[in-house]
């Protein structure tokens, strides 16, 4: 078996030298993971270069979080290749919540993509089909639920 | 043609019990030792420190003010039998039973009060 | 030929995620289909945010009620990351074994309902009969047969009596022999084989581009049990070994399960076999410190993710729960394409969708305009009837 620490420092190493002044941090915080934060429009690129370099990728899922000012995005991915956790974090403001999709590289992100868009308001540039998933059709445009000025009616 | 496996099984099924019970008409079957029912509050006992509704999940909890005291008043009806309430008083006030029968024509029953 | 859409659904399949599913189909072949999600999404990742970590462990509990260990287990690590704390090696092994009977439940639930829609009633029969000698067992270690309420933040809630183990390894040695039984029936039977074998294809390519996991991503071959890559628990002291088929049809699926439920059988006795001593939980304060907390767990239905962000208040700031219906929804859809109409509940409920039954169907003729409303009743009436021409 391969010695796990060296997994992690050799994916942070490769993102370093990849993705230049793009990037704002790599840390490994546990066993088998590594956080990175990129800029916002380096997301797919940071995803393609892994993907070169280490084969597939799974995608888990996308996380989105209101930080206040601005948006989170986490991009869970798992590599088949060595088993790493990836997160890939970025941040958009909220006066322009907008991203690149990454359904070109990874198909299977595109539920992932629509949740976080009604979610929380982000619009994905280059979705093939940005549309409700699970909001109900008459839903009030431009409420987004997991936002933190959005309270459930009739609770304290 | 050989015959499917499952042709002998079904026959020799025929021939047994049938794996059900006909509750409660004819048996009633027991919980297992430590099955989760209703919770049941000492009052003698309790503090009204009001742990147990803090930590409620389904806030089936709620706490009363009576002669200068406070006392929780449970509704049954909401309790999701997890015994977390069980586990965070600090006087072992509320007990835990086996009860699981719980239907009733009147409401009232589904609420304990002081 | 022109195009007859056909809609599944809203009261569809799954109980946790119910679906509507629009098929295009040019005669009895599915050429599209397009999923419409969230017809009971009850806002629980905001609910989160407004209970403090006991309260939303009994919440996540409720996320799915079949799978609710892998639920709970992966909220307390999620939240245990925050705290930082350590789980006691008894806690651990105990973990292991409610997860995998848990898993043995599911698994024989489902196998069981795969069996029923393909019209083999007594096979359904018999596999839920032994069914209650798993759901007894959780009974005698929990409390309670299903929602088992077992696993807390920082450990577990009950401890096991010896006389509990000697028991269990008892009954799971005679479930054993009947799985292995209805093992050899999945693989024997004409009528399973003829009805299962070839139909809803996921070639290996396919279920790792479109993100799938679990069961059915395994019965493609994709090889990715995160119990094996990414150990928690007890699972890296335990031996077992991780079922791949390479067939990657709805019968591949099905004996995936099969598979995984023997093995699920050696981790519990070994886990009770070998099980340590000492403590089963630690006690954590109300307030966590601040910070993040990602855990992953190998649900019955596929990798489960809770995602927890704490800013050191007693209730989370965002929590977000990954369910694997869900990451399974792009890989059901590709799998649609090119199928039958009678084979959509066999493909469906190859990737365990939690199936409900008080589903209708709507069959829109474009051509005559004329609408036919079939209930689920009929459209498995349909299915058990349908043969297959001859290629
Ligand atoms: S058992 Fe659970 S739900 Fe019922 S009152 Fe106690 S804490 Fe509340
Ligand atoms: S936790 Fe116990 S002592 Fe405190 S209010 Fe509840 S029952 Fe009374």
């Amino acid at each position: 078996m391969v010695h796990l620490v060296e997994v992690e420092s050799e994916v942070a190493e490769y993102l370093r030298t990849k993705l230049g002044d793009k990037l704002f941090g790599v840390a490994t915080p546990k066993k088998l993971r590594v956080v990175v934060r990129v800029s916002s429009d380096a997301v797919k690129s940071c995803i393609r270069a892994i993907q070169e370099k280490f084969g597939d990728v799974h995608l888990t899922t996308i996380t989105g979080c209101d930080l206040g000012e601005e948006l989170e995005l986490t991009y869970h991915l798992h590599l088949y290749a060595n088993n790493v956790h990836i997160m890939v974090k970025t941040k958009v403001p909220k006066s322009e919540p907008k991203i690149d999709t990454i359904t070109d590289v990874i198909p299977g992100a595109v539920l992932y993509e629509r949740e976080v868009y009604e979610m929380l308001g982000i619009q994905f540039i280059g979705h093939p089909k940005l549309e409700r998933l699970f909001l109900p059709d008459d839903w009030p445009e431009g409420i987004y639920p997991l936002r933190k000025d959005w309270r459930p009616e009739g609770l304290k | 043609m050989r015959l499917p496996a499952i042709i002998k099984e079904t026959f020799s099924n025929l021939f047994r019990k049938p794996a059900t019970v006909k509750v409660p008409i004819e048996e009633k079957l027991p919980p297992a030792p430590g099955y989760r029912g209703v919770p049941r509050v000492d009052y003698s006992k309790c503090t009204g420190c009001g742990l147990c509704a803090r930590y409620c999940p389904s806030f089936a909890i709620e706490l009363i003010t009576k002669d200068k005291r406070r006392y929780p008043v449970f509704h049954i009806y909401r309790c999701i039998f997890c015994h977390q309430c069980v586990e965070v008083c600090p006087v072992k006030a509320i007990k835990p039973t086996e009860e699981y029968e719980l239907s009733t024509d009147r409401p009232s029953d589904l609420i304990i009060k002081p | 030929m022109s195009t007859i859409d056909l809609i599944l659904g809203p009261q569809h399949p799954a109980f946790k995620e119910p679906e509507r599913f629009l098929f295009k189909t040019e005669g009895e072949i599915v050429v599209d289909v397009e999923p419409r999600l969230g017809y009971v999404h009850r806002g629980i990742e905001k609910a989160f945010e407004m209970r403090n970590y006991i309260q939303g462990l009994y919440l996540a509990e409720r996320i799915c009620g079949i799978c609710n260990v892998a639920h709970t287990l992966c909220y307390a690590q999620a939240a245990e990351e925050v705290y930082g704390v350590e789980v006691p090696p008894r806690a651990r092994y105990l973990r292991a074994v409610i997860h995998e009977l848990n898993r043995i439940h599911s698994h024989l639930l489902i196998i069981g309902v795969a069996a029923e829609l393909i019209g083999f009633d007594t096979l359904f029969m018999l596999i839920w009969r032994d069914r209650e000698i798993v759901m007894d067992l959780v009974e005698m270690m929990t409390g309670n047969r299903v929602i088992s309420a077992y696993i807390t933040i920082g450990g577990v809630r009950r401890d096991v009596s010896p006389e509990f183990i000697e028991k269990a390894k008892k009954m799971l040695t005679k479930l054993e022999e009947r799985v292995k039984y209805y093992r050899k029936v999945w693989i024997e039977d004409p009528i399973i084989r003829a009805r299962c074998v070839e139909v809803g294809k996921l070639s290996k390519a396919d279920a790792i581009k479109l993100c799938a996991v679990g069961p059915t991503a395994r019965g493609s071959g994709v090889n990715y049990d995160v119990r094996r890559h990414r150990p928690y628990a007890a699972y890296d002291e335990i031996p077992f070994n991780v079922v791949l088929r390479e067939e990657g049809d709805v019968w591949a699926r099905v004996l995936c399960r099969i598979d995984e439920t023997l093995e699920a059988i050696n981790i519990v006795k070994y886990a009770l076999d070998h099980l340590p001593s000492g403590d089963i939980r630690v006690k954590v304060p109300i307030r966590p410190p601040p910070g993040e907390g990602v855990a992953f767990v190998e649900a019955p239905r596929g990798e489960l993710l809770h995602h927890v962000y704490s800013d050191g208040t007693d209730k989370p700031y965002r929590w977000r729960v990954r369910t694997p219906t869900y990451a399974n929804i792009p890989a059901v859809c590709h799998m649609f394409k090119g199928c039958y109409i009678a084979d959509i509940p066999a493909i469906l409920v190859s990737i365990d969708p939690c199936f409900s039954c008080t589903d209708r169907v709507t069959i829109l003729d474009i051509r005559t305009n004329e609408r036919k409303i079939l209930t689920w009743t009929q459209l498995k009436k349909m299915f058990r009837e349908f043969r297959r021409p001859k290629a």
